[in-house]
C-alpha cells in the first residue's frame, strides 16, 4: 500500500490498511459476523478452523502493534496488506450461508428465500469487478490491437533485430509483454516515479538522467526540455523510436528535434530518430563460458 | 483460432502433468483423502519442487532456456513412465471412485463444471490492464525471446549483471517459459489464457476439496459453497483482495498464492484436525510450502504466518506434538528464504550473471 506508511500512521496503520484493503466492500464485516455465528452455532471442526484461528489473527495480523514492530526491522509498507489474505473471508462467509440454507431453513421455500437474500447481500456488500465496463478481448494475445500494430510497424521500419523505443506509459507496459524484441528506454520504476513525481536520491537521479529526460518529454509533455538535451538523451539511450498519442501536445516538439514520422496506428504516431552513433544490440555470448566449463 | 486451440490444449496438458506428479506422492497414501482433485492440486506444487532441482543448476551456470526445456522433457518422460508402471492400479481405482460418484449425481458435477467453465470464459474473455503483468508476462517473453533464464531485464530487455534476487526462487515464470518454448506458443497467450484457466481451475478445486471436507458427502452444500465463492470472487473487489487478483491477474504467482496456496493450507489444516496422526497431511503441507516458493517471493513471508494462524489452535486443541513438529518443519523453508532475501537487500551477497 503505497499511499500510507507505518512510520506516519503508527498504531492507526492497521485500521487504515483494513479500510484501503476493503475499498467499498463490506466483506470483512460479513466475515466478522460469520465468525460470531460460527462461534455460537458452529460445530467443533468449524470452530477449530475458522473461529480460533481468527483469535490468532486478532492477536497478530490485526494487532495494531505488529506492523509497528515489524517496521523497525523490515520495510513492509507495500506488502503488509497481504497478511490479511490469511483470513479465509470468502470461505467463512460461504460456509455460513450454506449452514443458514441447509441447517437453519426448515422448508424448501425458506431455503430458496435465504439463498436469494444471500446472493443479494453478497452483491450489495461488494463492488463488481467489471463495474467500469467489461472490455472484451479481440485477439488471442489479450492485447489491444494498438500494441500488436505498433510492434509490427516498428519491426517493418527497423533494420535491426532489437530496436529500442520510448513509448507512452500504457503502451510501454504492454509492448514488452507481447514483443521481447523491442527494447524499452525506461524501466517501470522510472515511469512510475515520473508519473507520481517521486524524488529519487542524487546517485540514482544521475544514473537515470537520460531516460528521465525522455520521459519528461513523452510522458509529462514538457516542451521546456532543451532540444539538444533531448537529442543527447536519445543518443545516450540508443532510442531510435518514439511512440506517442496522436493527440499528444509534443508532436511539434518531436518534429523540431528532427524526428521523422514513419508510421501511425489508430491512436498513435511512431517517430524515428536518426541516431548519431547507433549501437546494435546483441545478446551476450556465453559460449566461451560454457566451453570453459564454468 | 490455432492459438486459441493451442492454449486450450495446454490447459489440459498442464492438468495432466500436475495429476501425474501428484499421483507419485499420493499413491503411497492411498487411503488418505486421495482423489483426482487432490492429485492435481498437490501435483502442481510437487512439480515445482522437482522443476527447481533442474532449474537452478542450469540457471546458475547461465545455460540457455532451450537446454532446460530439453532436460524438462526428459524429466517429464521419466515421471510419466514411472507413474504408468507404478500407478496403473491406483489410476484405475481413482477413475472407478470418480465415475461412481459422477454417475450418482451427474447434475451436481455438471453444474460444478459449468460454473468453472463460465468463470474461465468470463475472465479469459476480458481485457484488463495490470501493471504487474509488465513483469510477470514480460519475464516469460524475454526468456523465450533471448533463450536465456532471468539474464535480461523484463522491463527494458537490457542485460542484467546479476540475478534479481526478489524473483530468483520464483521459478514459476521460468516454468512458463519452458512450456512456451516446448509448445511454440506466444508467452502472452499462454500466460493470459492457459495459465489463467489453470489458476482458476486449481482455485476452484481447493474450494471443492475444502467443501467436501467440511460438508462430507452433501453435494448440495458443496455446490452452494462453490457458487457463493464464485460470486464473491467477482464482488470482493478492491485492488488488494485475493479475489481481485484471481479475477484480473489470475496467471500471476501472487494470485496463485492468495487463491491456491493459502486455501490449500486451510484444507490441510482441516485434514490435520480430522486426523492429526496421519503423516500424509504433514508431507503434503511441506510439499505445498516448498512448491509455493516457486510462485512468489511473498510466499516466504506469508506461509509461515498462515501456518502459525491455522495450526496454533490445532496444537492447543489436540495437544499433539506431531502437529507442532509438522508446522515447525513447514515454516523453516520460508524463514530461511526470507533471511536470504534480507541478506541480499542488505548487500551481503549477489549472484552474478557472468563468471567473476
Amino acid at each position: 500500500m503505497q499511499s500510507i506508511t507505518i512510520a506516519e500512521e503508527g498504531f492507526a496503520y492497521i485500521f487504515k490498511c483494513i479500510a484501503l484493503y476493503s475499498g467499498s466492500c463490506f466483506y470483512l464485516l460479513l466475515y466478522l459476523a460469520g465468525l460470531v455465528f460460527l462461534f455460537i452455532k458452529g460445530d467443533r471442526k468449524e470452530k477449530a478452523v475458522f473461529v480460533y484461528p481468527a483469535f490468532v489473527l486478532l492477536l497478530t495480523v490485526f494487532n495494531p502493534l505488529l506492523p509497528v514492530v515489524i517496521d523497525h526491522f523490515f520495510d513492509i509498507n507495500d506488502e503488509y496488506y497481504r497478511f490479511i489474505w490469511t483470513a479465509p473471508v470468502v470461505l467463512c462467509i460461504g460456509v455460513c450461508i450454506v449452514k443458514l440454507i441447509f441447517e437453519f431453513s426448515k422448508t424448501d421455500a425458506r431455503k430458496v428465500t435465504v439463498f436469494v437474500v444471500s446472493v443479494l447481500v453478497i452483491m450489495a456488500a461488494g463492488s463488481f469487478v467489471y463495474s467500469d465496463g467489461y472490455r472484451r478481448i479481440t485477439n488471442a494475445y489479450k492485447m489491444p490491437e494498438e500494441v500488436i500494430e505498433v510492434s509490427r510497424l516498428i519491426h517493418l521500419n527497423s533494420e535491426v533485430e532489437y530496436p529500442r523505443a520510448a513509448c507512452d506509459f500504457e503502451l510501454d507496459m504492454e509492448l514488452r509483454q507481447y514483443d521481447g524484441k523491442i527494447l524499452s528506454t525506461a524501466t517501470r520504476e522510472e515511469y512510475i516515479n515520473k508519473l507520481n513525481n517521486i524524488e529519487v536520491d542524487d546517485f540514482i537521479a544521475e544514473k537515470q538522467k537520460h531516460p528521465n529526460r525522455i520521459l519528461d518529454v513523452i510522458v509529462l509533455n514538457k516542451k521546456d526540455v532543451p532540444i539538444e538535451d533531448f537529442e543527447e538523451s536519445l543518443n545516450a539511450t540508443n532510442t531510435e523510436y518514439v511512440v506517442v498519442s496522436k493527440e499528444s501536445p509534443i508532436l511539434g516538439y518531436l518534429k523540431k528535434a528532427g524526428l521523422e514520422k514513419v508510421a501511425s496506428t489508430g491512436a498513435r504516431v511512431i517517430y524515428r530518430y536518426k541516431l548519431k552513433d547507433p549501437v546494435v544490440f546483441e545478446l551476450a555470448d556465453y559460449t566461451g563460458v560454457w566451453e570453459a566449463g564454468l | 483460432m490455432i492459438l486459441a486451440a493451442q492454449s486450450i490444449l495446454l490447459i489440459i496438458v498442464n492438468l495432466i502433468i500436475y495429476f501425474v506428479f501428484g499421483s507419485i506422492i499420493t499413491q503411497r497414501f492411498k487411503g488418505d483423502n486421495s482423489s483426482i482433485s487432490l492429485n492435481i492440486v498437490l501435483g502442481f506444487f510437487f512439480m515445482f519442487v522437482v522443476f527447481d532441482i533442474f532449474c537452478f543448476p542450469v540457471m546458475l551456470k547461465w545455460r540457455p532456456l532451450s537446454l532446460l526445456s530439453h532436460i524438462w522433457v526428459g524429466v517429464l518422460a521419466v515421471v510419466f513412465l514411472l507413474a504408468l508402471i507404478l500407478n496403473r492400479k491406483y489410476y484405475l481405482s481413482l477413475y472407478r471412485s470418480f465415475s461412481e460418484r459422477f454417475s450418482k449425481n451427474r447434475l451436481f458435477y455438471s453444474l460444478i463444471i459449468i460454473l468453472v467453465i463460465l468463470q474461465i470464459l468470463i475472465i479469459t474473455g476480458a481485457y484488463y490492464f495490470t501493471l504487474d503483468a509488465s513483469y510477470y508476462v514480460a519475464a516469460v517473453t524475454t526468456d523465450v525471446t533471448t533463450d536465456t533464464i532471468s539474464i535480461y531485464d523484463p522491463f527494458t530487455g537490457d542485460w542484467l549483471d546479476h540475478f534479481e534476487f526478489r524473483y530468483f526462487f520464483a521459478t514459476y515464470t521460468t516454468n512458463n517459459a519452458v512450456m512456451c518454448y516446448l509448445f511454440k506458443i506466444p508467452p502472452v497467450t499462454y500466460m493470459k489464457i492457459s495459465m489463467t484457466a489453470v489458476s482458476l481451475i486449481l482455485s476452484n478445486l481447493c474450494f471443492y476439496m475444502t467443501g467436501r471436507k467440511l460438508f462430507g458427502k452433501s453435494d448440495n452444500k458443496v455446490a452452494v459453497l462453490m457458487f457463493f465463492s464464485v460470486i464473491m470472487n467477482f464482488f470482493f473487489s478492491s485492488i488488494y483482495t485475493p479475489a481481485e487478483f484471481l479475477v484480473t491477474r489470475s496467471y500471476e504467482g501472487k494470485a496463485m498464492l492468495g487463491n491456491i496456496v493459502l486455501p490449500m493450507i486451510f484444507y490441510l489444516a482441516v485434514c490435520v484436525y480430522e486426523d492429526s496422526k496421519s503423516l500424509s497431511a504433514y508431507i503434503w503441507l511441506f510439499i505445498v510450502v516448498i512448491g509455493a516458493t516457486a510462485l512468489s517471493n511473498s510466499a516466504n513471508m506469508l506461509l509461515p504466518v498462515m501456518i502459525f494462524v491455522m495450526f496454533t489452535p490445532l496444537i492447543i486443541l489436540k495437544k499433539d506434538i506431531r502437529i507442532f513438529a509438522g508446522a515447525l518443519i513447514s515454516v523453516i523453508p520460508g524463514f530461511i528464504l526470507s533471511l536470504m532475501y534480507v541478506a541480499y537487500v542488505k548487500g551481503l551477497f549477489v549472484i552474478y550473471t557472468y563468471p567473476r
